[in-house]
C-alpha cells in the first residue's frame, strides 16, 4: 500500500460517510415530510368518524293531556332521567310521586331551537296533567317538550360513540386532572418528554419488563391516530417523530382538544365510549362543562385503564385511583387544600346506563332506505348527522307490546300454530297521523333479531274485506247508504272458471242496505255492487289512493282478492280519516350536520283525493262497522271514543286485519304467517284486540273528538221499512241517515212531505184491495 | 245511526203533517261539532291580514285544542320573525294535535306562500276554508289569502 493511497482512501471514506449521512438525513427528512403531510391531511380534514344519530320526535306535554304513566315513566328512563328521593336539583334527575312528577329537564336541542334544562313540576290528577310549573321561576307553562329520544346510531366498523367538545368547554380542573394523570410536563415539552422516558426506562429495567411507556399526551395522540398498538422499537421511533411533528404543526391547546376528543374511556355494550364529551354523559349524565372536580378526577383516572378503573365495573378500584390522583394534584399544587378536601369527601357515583339495544328497528330500516338515497353508508357512519324523525317512542312501545302479546294470545288459543324461528306466526302494525302522514310507530314483525323482513313496508298481503270501502266509495255517485244491495247468490265465470261469492256468515236475506252491507261485511252484496257499478270503476277509484301493486279486473277484487302493501293500505284509509286528503308518509323530519346546518327538511305534503263529503260519508259507514258490524268487539274492549274501522279476513283465514282510525290516529294491524298458513281466526278476533290494546295505551294521541262534518252532507230521516213489502201506515221505522247533498233520496217518509202520507195511504189501500 | 220507532203513529203523523205544513220540512242538520272555535282575532277589530292577533281557545275546548292554539301562536311569532321553516313545524304540530284547527291551516298556507310554494299553500288554503267556514271573522283574511295565491300562481 503506497503512502499516497491512504489519504485518498480516507477521503473516499469520509465522502462515503458524508453521502450516507446526507442520504439518511434526506430519507428521514422525506419520511418526516411524508408523515407531516399525513398528519396535516388527517387532522385538517374530518378528524373523527362520528356515527349519525336517529332521534324520535319531541314529546309534547300540556295541561289536560291524558298520559299513560307507565309509558311515560319508561320514556323518562330511556332519556336517562335518574330517580332521586329529593326534589331534582340537577339536569337529568326525576322524582315521580302520586300526584306530581318532578323533572330537572336536560337541555333540548331540536333543529329549530335550543332550550336550557330547567326544573319543572307536572301536577297530575288521575292520569291527566293538571298543571305544569317551572320550579325555578314559579311560572305556569302552557306546554312542555321532552327532548327527542336517541333511537339508533349508524356505526362504522369501530362502533365508537363520541360527542365532540371544544377545549373552551373543558373545565380547568379536568385539564389539570388529565395532565396530572398522564403528562404533567405537557406544557413544558415539545412532544417528547425525555425525563419521562428516562423515568420509564429506569422503571422497566428495574422490573425486567416493559411496564411504563413514558408517553406524552402528544405521543398518545400519534399512537391512537396512526399506529398499531404493538410495542416495538420501530413503532416507538415513529411515534416520537410524529409527536414532534404534531407539536410543530399545532399549538398545545389544539393538541389537548384533539386528545380529549380521541381517547378511549370505556365500553357501553358493544360500542366504545370515546372522548371526554361522551364519557361525561356516560358516567355522570351531564355535559363536560358541568363536571365537578371529584368527577373530573374519576374520568382522568380512567385513561390508564378504562375498564380496569371503570366506576361501573370496579367502583373500589376507581375510587382508589381517583383519590390517589387527587392527592397527586394537591402535591403538584394544581388544586388547593379546600378543593382537595371537597373532592375527597364526595365519592363519585355514576348515573347508570342502559345497554344500547335497537329501538324501533323496522322503522329505522325503513328510514335508512330513504337516507341511503342521499348519503352513503360510510357518510352515515362518519359524518355525525342528526336525523330527526316522526317516531313517538311511547306509541312505538305500546305497539310493540300489543303486537307481541296479541300474537302470543292467538298461539295460546291455538297451540298448533306455535312454530319456531322464521316460520313463526307474524304480525305487522303501523300507527299514522292521517292528517300529516307522520308515522308514529312501526312494527314490521314480532322479532327483528329473528326476521328483518318488514311486513309493514315490504309484505304484499291479500287485503280481503279491508278493500271493500273502496268498492263502496266507487258507488257513492250512484247509490246512497240506504240503497239496497242484492244478497242473492250469483255465479260468475272468470277465465272459464266459475266463482260464486259466499258470505262469511250465511244469511238468507235477499238484500242489505249499503250501510249495513259494509258494516257486516256482506260478500255477496259487495260483489253485486261492484258488478253493478263496474269493476273498472272500482279500479279507477282505488287507483287514486296510490296503491303500487296491480289491481286485477276480476269480480273477486270486490272482496279484496288483491295483494297490497300494508303501509299503502294504511295510507289509503288515512284519506278517509283526513277528510279526503292524502298525506305523503313522513318518517324523516330533518337532517342536520354536526354544525347544526339543516341538510334536509321534509314537510307535510297533501293531495286531495276525494271530496271531504265522500270521506265523511265513508267514515260514517265505517263507524257503523265498529258500532254495529264486524268491529263491534271494540266497544267491549273499552274503546268508547269515535272510531271508524274495518276488519278483514282472507280465504282460509290466511290474513287477519283490522284497520281503524279516529280523527287523530290511524292504526293498521295484520296477523298471519309469511307462508300463508291459516291463522285460524278472523280479523275481528286476531287483529282487532291488538288494535284496541294500542289505542287504549296511547291516550296522549287520541283526543276523543268526533269526525267533523264537512259541507256537502245532508242529514235526513228516511223510512227504513222493508220496501219489498208494502209498509203499514204510516212508516214506523224512521232513521236518520246522511247523504251527499246531490244524492238525497226522494221523500218517502211520513215527516218529509205531506204528500208522502197520501202516497203511502194509497199504496196501503191498493195492497189491501189486492189481498182481498 | 240514531233509530226511533214511533209509538203512536196516527197522532204523531198528524202532528208531523201540521208541523210540516207550518214550517216547511228542512233536512235535519245536527249542530256543528264543537271544540274547534278559538276566539276571533283581536276582539272588536276588523281582521287585517297578516296582522298579529291573539288566539284564545274557548273554555269548553279540549286540551288538544288549547295546545294547538298555543302552537299556532308560537308559529305565528316565528313566521313574523322570518323563521318560516320553524313556523311550518309549529303549524304542522298544531294541526296534528287538532286536525280541525282552521287557523293552523291558514297559517300553513301563509308560510308556504312566504316560501313561494303556491301549490302547497293552495292545499292548506283549501283546508283552512273548510275548517273556518263557520267563522265569519276569517272570511276577509281567507279572501285576501286567496287573492295572493292567485297572484302567486300568475307570477309563476
Amino acid at each position: 500500500m503506497s503512502v499516497r493511497g491512504r489519504p485518498r482512501r480516507r477521503r473516499w471514506l469520509w465522502k462515503g460517510l458524508a453521502a450516507a449521512a446526507l442520504l439518511t438525513v434526506a430519507a428521514v427528512g422525506l419520511y418526516g415530510a411524508w408523515l407531516f403531510l399525513r398528519i396535516d391531511g388527517r387532522f385538517s380534514g374530518q378528524r373523527w368518524q362520528l356515527p349519525s344519530k336517529i332521534y324520535s320526535d319531541v314529546t309534547l306535554l300540556y295541561p289536560g293531556l291524558e298520559i299513560n304513566r307507565r309509558l311515560f315513566a319508561d320514556q323518562l328512563d330511556r332519556l336517562e332521567y335518574r330517580p332521586v328521593s329529593r326534589p331534582p336539583a340537577r339536569p337529568g334527575e326525576q322524582r315521580i310521586g302520586a300526584g306530581r312528577i318532578e323533572i330537572y329537564l336536560h337541555e333540548l336541542k331540536t333543529p329549530d331551537r335550543v332550550r336550557e334544562g330547567f326544573p319543572v313540576e307536572i301536577a297530575v290528577a288521575g292520569d291527566r296533567i293538571s298543571r305544569i310549573r317551572h320550579r325555578g321561576t314559579g311560572e305556569t307553562l302552557p306546554m312542555l317538550e321532552l327532548e327527542p329520544e336517541e333511537i339508533d346510531l349508524f356505526f362504522g366498523p369501530e362502533r365508537e360513540r363520541r360527542r365532540l367538545i371544544s377545549i373552551e368547554e373543558v373545565p380547568d380542573h379536568l385539564i389539570q386532572a388529565v395532565l396530572t394523570a398522564e403528562d404533567n410536563r405537557f406544557f413544558r415539552h415539545h412532544g417528547i418528554d425525555w425525563k419521562g422516558i428516562l423515568r420509564a426506562a429506569a422503571a422497566n429495567i428495574r422490573h425486567g419488563e416493559i411496564r411504563q411507556g413514558g408517553s406524552t399526551i402528544t405521543q398518545q395522540l400519534a399512537k391512537n391516530y396512526f399506529l398499531s398498538p404493538e410495542r416495538t422499537i420501530v413503532r416507538k421511533l415513529r411515534e416520537l417523530l410524529m409527536a414532534v411533528l404534531i407539536e410543530l404543526r399545532y399549538d398545545k391547546r389544539t393538541i389537548l382538544e384533539m386528545y380529549f376528543n380521541e381517547i378511549y374511556l370505556g365500553q357501553k355494550g358493544s360500542t366504545s365510549i370515546n372522548g371526554i364529551g361522551e364519557a361525561s354523559w356516560f358516567y355522570f349524565g351531564k355535559p363536560v362543562e358541568d363536571l365537578q372536580l371529584s368527577e373530573s378526577a374519576a374520568i382522568a383516572a380512567l385513561i390508564r385503564g378504562p375498564n380496569a378503573y371503570s366506576p361501573y365495573l370496579h367502583p373500589e378500584r376507581c375510587e382508589k385511583r381517583r383519590r390517589h390522583l387527587l392527592d397527586q394534584m394537591r402535591e403538584d399544587g394544581v388544586i388547593d387544600e379546600a378543593a382537595w378536601r371537597e373532592a375527597m369527601e364526595h365519592p363519585v357515583s355514576p348515573v347508570g346506563y342502559e345497554v344500547f339495544s335497537k329501538r324501533a328497528p323496522y322503522f329505522v330500516d325503513y328510514l335508512s332506505r330513504q337516507l341511503v338515497e342521499f348519503y352513503s353508508p360510510e357518510d352515515l357512519a362518519s359524518l355525525g348527522l342528526s336525523i330527526y324523525t316522526t317516531l313517538d317512542p311511547q306509541v312505538q312501545q305500546a305497539a310493540e307490546t300489543a303486537l307481541r302479546k296479541g300474537i302470543e294470545r292467538i298461539e295460546k288459543r291455538h297451540p298448533r300454530l306455535v312454530r319456531k324461528g322464521r316460520e313463526r306466526l307474524q304480525g305487522a302494525l303501523v300507527v299514522l297521523q292521517p292528517r300529516t302522514g307522520a308515522i308514529l310507530a312501526m312494527v314490521g314483525g314480532r322479532d327483528y333479531g329473528e326476521s328483518q323482513f318488514n311486513r309493514v313496508t315490504q309484505a304484499r298481503r291479500q287485503a280481503g274485506s279491508t278493500f271493500k270501502p273502496f268498492v263502496y266509495l266507487a258507488a257513492l255517485d250512484r247509490l246512497t247508504p240506504v240503497s239496497i244491495l242484492s244478497n242473492t247468490p250469483v255465479t260468475y265465470t272468470v277465465d272459464g272458471r266459475t266463482w260464486e261469492p259466499k258470505n262469511y256468515s250465511p244469511s238468507d236475506r235477499r238484500g242489505f242496505r249499503m250501510r249495513e252491507a259494509l258494516a257486516l261485511s256482506v260478500n255477496r252484496a259487495t260483489v253485486h255492487l261492484a258488478m253493478d257499478i263496474g269493476i273498472d270503476k272500482v279500479i279507477e277509484t282505488a287507483a287514486g289512493f296510490g296503491f303500487s301493486t296491480p289491481l286485477p279486473a276480476v269480480p273477486s277484487l270486490a272482496l279484496g282478492a288483491v295483494d297490497l302493501i300494508p303501509l299503502e293500505l294504511a295510507r289509503a284509509y288515512g284519506v278517509l280519516a283526513a277528510g279526503g286528503t292524502q298525506a305523503y308518509p313522513l318518517s324523516i323530519r330533518d337532517v342536520q350536520d354536526q354544525e347544526g346546518r339543516t341538510l334536509e327538511r321534509r314537510s307535510v305534503t297533501l293531495k286531495q283525493v276525494i271530496s271531504p263529503a265522500k270521506a265523511y260519508l265513508m267514515t260514517s259507514l265505517l263507524q257503523s262497522a265498529v258500532t254495529e258490524g264486524t268491529g263491534r268487539a271494540l266497544l267491549s274492549k273499552g274503546i268508547d271514543f269515535p272510531v271508524a274501522g274495518k276488519t278483514g279476513t282472507t280465504n282460509n283465514n290466511r290474513d287477519a286485519w283490522f284497520i281503524g282510525y279516529t280523527p287523530d290516529l290511524l292504526i293498521l294491524v295484520w296477523v298471519g304467517f309469511d307462508d300463508g298458513t291459516p291463522v285460524l281466526e278472523s280479523g275481528a278476533t286476531a287483529a282487532l284486540p291488538i288494535w284496541a290494546d294500542v289505542a287504549a295505551a296511547v291516550p296522549h294521541r287520541i283526543s276523543g273528538l268526533d269526525f267533523a262534518e264537512p259541507p256537502g252532507i245532508v242529514r235526513k230521516s228516511v223510512c227504513f221499512e222493508d220496501t219489498e213489502n208494502i209498509p203499514p201506515l204510516p212508516c214506523q221505522d224512521f232513521r236518520e241517515e246522511i247523504f251527499l247533498e246531490d244524492m238525497v233520496p226522494e221523500d218517502d217518509g211520513f215527516f218529509s212531505k205531506p204528500g208522502a202520507f197520501f202516497d203511502r195511504l194509497l199504496r196501503k189501500f191498493k195492497r189491501e184491495k189486492s189481498q182481498n | 245511526m240514531k233509530s226511533h220507532r214511533i209509538e203512536n203513529p196516527l197522532w204523531i203523523g198528524l202532528a208531523g203533517m201540521l208541523t210540516a205544513a207550518l214550517l216547511g220540512c228542512q233536512p235535519m242538520r245536527l249542530p256543528p261539532p264543537t271544540g274547534d272555535r278559538p276566539a276571533p282575532p283581536v276582539e272588536g277589530s276588523a281582521p287585517a291580514e297578516p296582522a298579529p292577533r291573539v288566539e284564545k281557545a274557548p273554555s269548553e275546548a279540549t286540551p288538544q285544542l288549547h295546545a294547538s292554539v298555543t302552537l299556532t301562536e308560537t308559529g305565528r311569532a316565528l313566521l313574523e320573525a322570518g323563521r318560516t321553516d320553524a313556523a311550518i313545524r309549529e303549524f304542522e304540530r298544531a294541526v296534528s294535535l287538532n286536525p280541525h284547527h282552521g287557523p293552523g291551516y291558514y297559517y300553513l298556507a301563509e308560510a308556504w306562500l312566504a316560501k313561494g310554494n303556491t301549490s302547497q299553500a293552495e292545499t292548506f288554503h283549501q283546508l283552512a276554508r273548510l275548517h273556518l267556514r263557520d267563522r265569519p271573522e276569517w272570511k276577509q283574511r281567507l279572501s285576501a289569502q286567496s287573492n295572493r295565491l292567485q297572484r302567486g300562481k300568475a307570477g309563476g
